[in-house]
Order: structure tokens, then C-alpha cells, then sequence
């Protein structure tokens, strides 16, 4: 036992003062995961990428407007969803809305919501009907009434929404002051409905009259040259809106929805662990290499002229590369928890898939080892197999994003029931019974590795 | 101390070790010599277990084949290329090798301690061995391979490519393991090594052994006669002779002999006479 271990060490000793190595091992998955994390989640680029979805129940010039407003002003990424109607063809299911169908309210607006409950969308806005009306008589008493869902797990998109929801709300005062003719038609629609509503009292409504009247005379004083950053609607005057603050011309009513656990909370959840593959194929390959080196450098000789038998000599190299394995996810693991907001569901699942990943790949390293008698040979076998079982396995990519006809071959890949159990640990909503397959598929191959790798082993170096 | 009853090893269609036979006796300097290819590193290989013989068979002191791990525990082996680890420093090297073969870690370390002062490189042992010139690691890759204490070592070309003076170091440490009584197997291709130290030399081609004795008795038997050769105002004479005393007697009382040079016959004659080949050339 203390020459399997001192083997074990030894390799871990090697491994860790060879920069390269210690680099590609270590380093390197982590710069992956949060590579690929960045690139599934838009990061990076502020809260531009954040996919928001509207629904325009309004239907008016001016609810039309002010979505056009907020997806021309970039802020969020707005999809505008269409009304929908029910397929006349197929019962129970939905086309958009035409000429020739009855739009379905209800129905569209589910389907947003489903959206933001799915996790296809990080919010979505429903402008209900009477929206436009207000929007164009802002002083007429009536707020501009947007309803808002948020996915639950995205609690800082439902702030930086709101702030660019009432940014769009205000501009249509500022514009006003900008543009007295503009305002004017704002005061007169809003005077005009005043007049109008028999709730308003007589008092009251003189009180609008001097008001509306005082406004118009201000307008007045107003140059009528619009400045560029005014009318920019990308670029509203801050200060308008902070001296303005206390008057919100908007409501926001927020709609709670439960978000459906189908996929990660978060792209770092599914990131970390193709990152944690990335380690452990680097890992895997270190160690092959190091076995091959082990012959050509004549260090092989020395351990067989040795008093150990074939599997304590593997035997040490494949604990030294389990041992490896399971810092690097555990590592992964701990970063993804601490910086990246990845909340495992189950640390025990995991745990069982970072075991059995180890295993397998420990597994896999004696198997290149035993076939290759070269460096070169070790490196472009490994590389060419592993990297052929990360593509079609979801390690470069998730399977989720390929081609349907990659999910059968996929199976194949020791590297897609990695991803696959440390996933059932995070995300995945899979219970001990549906682990038991990754498990034993990585545990299979682990043994088929270990038994193949010694009978190959022992047999090539005595012949 | 190693029987080897008409071993023999094929690759294929190619025989590395053609019928060998020999006995190497204990506390004795054994040396295999031959060219390049000639089947030393082959035998070296199955006499400790590395390999198993196509046919034949290997004893050690009695106890059996070295492919039990319990009979290569009596083994220390230096193998042709300098098996260290580079990124281990010369005393991690010589503890790791250590504890392969179970020994205590306090009796290790006093172990190591002592191999490196043997071998010169006490001052580095906390240097990486990748740091070292190649007569260090040399001496290191011998150390390494008594760190174990055997009884019986092997020693393959423990020489090729160092500089004469790590030569020279590595030949007296060969002298010093005879003198604790060890047991030398030494392979080289260098005739002057195998002359200067071997108690016994085999001399091997193709895989076959064509001589084995003393230096002395195989120059005897196998080296032919001494080339005694004059120099004079007039001329230069070669005369071959198993006497070349009684020449250089007759031959000085002359009166214009200038110089005379006396070539007795080495291990090189031996090989040139049993296969028509020098050694040198291979």
C-alpha cells in the first residue's frame, strides 16, 4: 500500500511543478467555465442582453409607441409578442392573431408568462388596455398601468426594469417640455377629459382650468429648438427625471410567477460543470502522457524492476489521477457556489458524480496508457478521443444547443453522463433512481478501463 | 549469485538472446561486453524479471525466477537511460525509489543521506535532478539503484555519454559496491571499462555468448600475439610474437633502433578475433 501511495504522490508532486501541466489542469477549466457561463448568459454587456418579452394588450398608437420607444432605446431586449388565436386547424392550439381570427387575450398572455416561467425570457411587460390613453394625457389623473413578471431567480433584472420602465414613462413629459406644441396637445387632451368627467367637481375642475391655463404660459416662455440629447430617446436628461421623482407617471404592478425548474437557474450552473470536464480531460491526459513518459524516460524500468506487481504500478497512477479528478470538482464546485451564484439542489448527488467521473476517467487514463508507447501517440489519442467525446457529449457545448441526431451518439460519450449526473446534482430535477444510470455507465467504464488497461499493461511490458 | 541456463529471447523473427548460459559468482564484478544490439540490455531484462525469456531459464542466489516480486527485492538496477524524475529534487528521487521497496521512512532518510554523500552530490540534494549535468545524474541514477541495499546489481552502460572524469567517479563507485560485497553485472561496449574493472567478462554478439573468463584468460586464449613494432634510421618492422620480450632483448642490443613500442592484446583483439568485427566499430 505505501508504494501505491508513494507513486501516487509522486505523480501529484510532478504534476503540480509542471507549470503547463498544473495550468491546463487547474487553471484553465475554471477560465472555461466562466467563459462558457459568460457566453450562455449575454454577461458581460450590462443588462443589454436581458431578454424581455411585451405583450401590447392596448393595441394604440400610443402603447405601440412606447414599446418601440424602449426597444429602439437598446436598454433591455425587447421581443414584442404577438396576439395569438386559436388554430382553427388543430383545437387547442394557438396561431398569431390575423384578420380572419378572434384574438385570444388570455391565452397571449399566458404564453408570456410562460415564457418568463420557462426561463425563455428574464421578464415580461403587459401593457393593459387603457394604457395608451394615459400615456397621452399624463396629467389627467390616470397613470400608465404596466404589469410585469420577473423571473424569480433574476431579482436584479425586476429593478433595473423598473428604473427603465419609468425612464420611458418620463419621456414623453420631457419631450413635452421640449416641444411645447406636443405638450399643449398633452394639457388640451387632458383638460378636455377633466371637462368631461362628471366625477370631477366644479372646484376642482377650476382648479385644473388655472393650472392647465399657468402651463400654457410657461410653455410659451419655452424655445422651441429641440436639443439633440432631448429628443434622443435613448439619452433622457437625468435631471428631469430625479427633479420629477416624486410625480411617477407610471404604475408598475408586478405578477408573481413560480419559475418552472426545467433548466439551470443560471448559464454558470451548466458552465461548471463542462468546466469540471475540461479538467478532468486535461487531467486524464497529463496523466497518460506521464505514463508514457514514465517508459520512454527508462523510470519505467525502475518501477518494474521493482517488488510491484502491474496494478499497484498502474494502481498508483490511477489514484494520483482520481484524486486529481475530484479536487479539480471540487474546486469547480466550490468557485461555481461562491462566486457564481450555482446552487446545487442535492451535494450528495454530486458527490456521487464527481466519484464516478473520477473513477471512470482514472479508468480511462490507464486504458490510453496501456495502448500508447509514445508521447506524441498518448497526446494525439487522447486529444482526438476526448475531444471527439466532449463535442458529442456536451463538453464544449450543451447537448441542449446541438443537433437532435447528436443525442443518441451522444450516449456514447463517457463526458455526456458526467455532465449528465453533475447536473442531477444541480439543476437537473433527477432523483437517486435516475443517478443510478450515469453512475453506472461511468462506473462501468471505469472497471473496463482499469481491467483492460492491466491485462494490456501486463502483458505488452514482460513480452 | 545469477544462473542463467540457455536463456533465449525472440522478437518476432528476430533472436536477441541466442541459447545463453552463465554463472555470475557472488561479491564479483561481472561484465557483459559487446556492441551496440548484441543482446546485453535483452539479457539484463529477463535477469531481472523485466522481461520473460522466450525459453530458459534465470536463478537468483536459489531462490527462484525475478518475475516473483519477492526475488527483484535482492535487485538494484541502473538502467541504460537515466530513469529519474526531472521535477523531484536528488533526494526526492532516491526516497521515492526508497519507499517502492518498503523501507522505513527514518532508516530512508538516513539511507538517502548516505548515497549521496557516496556519490558526491550531498551539497544538492534538494536540487531538481533536471538541474543536473549528465555525470550527475549518472551518479544519481547508480544511487538510486542501491538505495535499497541489494545484494545484486545491474548496471546497463552505466557510462554512456558522461565525460571522462564522471567516468572515472562512476568506476570507483562500481570498485566501492565490490568492496561492500556486492554483486556487479556490468554491460558496456567499451572494452577499457569492462578490462579495467570485471573479475569476469562475457563476450557477446547476436545474442550469443562466444567467450567467457578473466580479462587475462580470454586475451590468452582469444586475443592472439603481442605486435612488437621497431622503429630505425632505416624503417619501421612489425613482428608478431607470444614472446615479445625475447624480440625486444635481440632486437635492442642493435645498434640504429630508434624506438620500440610493445602492442599487447586487449578485449578489442579478443572481439576483432572471435567475429572478424573491432569493437570500436559498432
Amino acid at each position: 500500500m505505501s508504494a501505491l501511495l508513494a507513486i501516487a504522490i509522486k505523480d501529484l508532486k510532478l504534476l503540480l511543478r509542471d507549470r503547463t501541466g498544473a495550468f491546463f489542469t487547474f487553471a484553465f477549466p475554471l477560465i472555461m467555465a466562466i467563459f462558457f457561463g459568460m457566453m450562455f448568459s449575454g454577461g458581460g454587456g450590462g443588462v443589454t442582453g436581458i431578454p424581455v418579452v411585451a405583450l401590447d394588450l392596448d393595441r394604440t398608437p400610443g402603447s405601440a409607441s412606447f414599446l418601440k420607444d424602449i426597444k429602439d432605446g437598446g436598454d433591455i431586449k425587447l421581443e414584442i409578442q404577438p396576439l395569438l388565436a386559436p388554430d382553427p386547424a388543430k383545437p387547442g392550439q394557438f396561431i398569431e392573431a390575423s384578420g380572419a381570427t378572434q384574438p385570444d387575450e388570455n391565452a397571449t398572455r399566458e404564453q408570456v408568462l410562460n415564457d418568463v416561467r420557462r426561463g425563455d425570457a428574464a421578464a415580461c411587460i403587459i401593457l393593459p388596455r387603457g394604457f395608451g390613453e394615459a400615456r397621452s394625457a399624463p396629467f389627467s389623473g390616470k397613470r400608465m398601468e404596466i404589469e410585469v413578471a420577473v423571473d424569480p431567480s433574476r431579482q436584479a433584472t425586476s429593478g433595473m426594469l423598473t428604473g427603465i420602465l419609468t425612464k420611458y414613462g418620463f419621456m414623453q413629459l420631457q419631450q413635452g417640455f421640449t416641444n411645447p406644441q406636443k405638450m399643449r396637445t398633452m394639457a388640451k387632451d387632458s383638460l378636455d377629459r377633466i371637462r368631461n368627467d362628471p366625477s370631477v367637481t366644479p372646484e376642482r375642475r377650476e382648479t385644473f382650468n388655472r393650472f392647465f391655463g399657468n402651463l400654457d404660459t410657461m410653455l410659451d416662455s419655452i424655445p422651441t429648438t429641440d436639443t439633440p440629447a432631448a429628443t434622443d430617446p435613448a439619452k433622457p436628461s437625468t435631471p428631469s427625471t430625479t427633479a420629477a421623482s416624486a410625480w411617477q407617471p407610471i404604475t408598475i404592478t408586478p405578477i408573481t410567477i413560480e419559475r418552472e425548474q426545467r433548466g439551470p437557474k443560471n448559464s454558470y450552473e451548466t458552465s461548471f460543470p463542462q468546466g469540471i470536464m475540461w479538467g478532468v480531460i486535461g487531467c486524464t491526459l497529463s496523466f497518460a502522457i506521464s505514463f508514457v513518459t514514465e517508459r520512454s524516460r527508462g523510470t519505467m524500468t525502475r518501477l518494474r524492476a521493482a517488488p510491484l506487481s502491474a496494478w499497484q504500478i498502474l494502481g498508483g497512477k490511477a489514484i494520483a489521477a482520481f484524486f486529481v479528478t475530484i479536487c479539480i470538482a471540487v474546486a469547480l464546485i466550490l468557485i461555481g457556489v461562491l462566486v457564481f451564484k450555482v446552487h446545487p439542489r442535492s451535494y450528495t448527488m454530486i458527490a456521487a458524480a464527481i466519484l464516478a467521473t473520477a473513477f471512470c476517467f482514472s479508468g480511462v487514463v490507464m486504458l490510453i496508457a496501456s495502448f500508447c508507447q509514445s508521447e506524441r501517440a498518448a497526446s494525439g489519442m487522447g486529444w482526438g478521443v476526448l475531444m471527439l467525446f466532449s463535442m458529442v457529449g456536451g463538453g464544449m457545448i450543451p447537448l441542449e444547443f446541438l443537433p437532435d441526431w447528436i443525442m443518441p451518439v451522444s450516449n456514447f460519450s463517457p463526458i455526456r453522463w458526467s455532465i449528465y449526473g453533475m447536473q442531477g446534482g444541480i439543476w437537473r430535477p433527477l432523483e437517486w433512481p435516475d443517478m443510478l444510470l450515469p453512475i453506472g455507465i461511468l462506473s462501468g467504464l471505469g472497471i473496463i478501463g482499469f481491467g483492460v488497461g492491466l491485462k494490456v499493461f501486463g502483458n505488452a511490458e514482460r513480452a | 549469485m545469477l544462473t542463467l541456463r540457455n536463456l533465449r529471447k525472440q522478437f518476432g523473427s528476430i533472436t536477441a538472446v541466442d541459447g545463453l548460459s552463465l554463472d555470475v559468482p557472488r561479491g564479483s564484478v561481472f561484465g557483459f561486453l559487446g556492441p551496440n544490439g548484441a543482446g546485453k540490455t535483452t539479457t539484463i531484462h529477463m535477469a531481472v524479471g523485466l522481461l520473460t525469456p522466450t525459453s530458459g531459464e534465470v536463478d537468483l542466489d536459489g531462490r527462484g525466477s525475478p518475475t516473483d516480486p519477492a526475488v527483484r527485492q535482492l535487485i538494484g538496477v541502473a538502467p541504460q537511460s537515466i530513469a529519474l524524475y526531472d521535477q523531484l529534487t536528488a533526494i526526492e528521487n532516491l526516497a521515492f525509489f526508497g519507499e517502492l521497496y518498503g523501507i522505513p521512512s527514518t532508516k530512508l532518510r538516513a539511507r538517502c543521506a548516505e548515497l549521496l554523500e557516496m556519490v558526491g552530490l550531498t551539497d544538492r540534494a534538494t536540487s531538481r535532478a533536471g538541474e543536473f549535468s549528465g555525470g550527475m545524474k549518472r551518479r544519481l541514477n547508480l544511487a538510486a539503484a542501491i538505495v535499497h541495499d541489494p545484494p545484486l546489481v545491474m548496471l546497463d552502460e552505466p557510462t554512456a555519454g558522461v565525460d571522462p572524469q564522471s567516468r572515472n567517479a562512476i568506476l570507483d563507485l562500481v570498485r566501492t559496491l565490490r568492496s561492500q560485497g556486492r554483486t556487479i553485472v556490468y554491460t558496456t561496449h567499451y572494452m577499457e571499462e569492462a578490462q579495467r574493472l570485471c573479475d569476469r567478462v562475457a563476450v557477446i554478439d547476436h545474442g550469443k555468448l562466444l567467450a567467457l573468463g578473466t580479462v587475462d584468460e580470454l586475451i590468452a586464449a582469444h586475443g592472439g600475439e603481442s605486435v612488437v613494432t621497431i622503429h630505425r634510421t632505416s624503417g619501421e618492422e612489425k613482428m608478431a610474437s607470444a614472446n615479445p620480450v625475447a624480440i625486444l632483448t635481440e632486437k635492442l642490443a642493435q645498434k640504429d633502433v630508434l624506438n620500440v613500442r610493445v602492442d599487447r592484446p586487449d578485449l578489442e583483439s579478443v572481439f576483432l578475433n572471435l567475429t572478424g568485427r573491432s569493437l570500436r566499430d559498432q
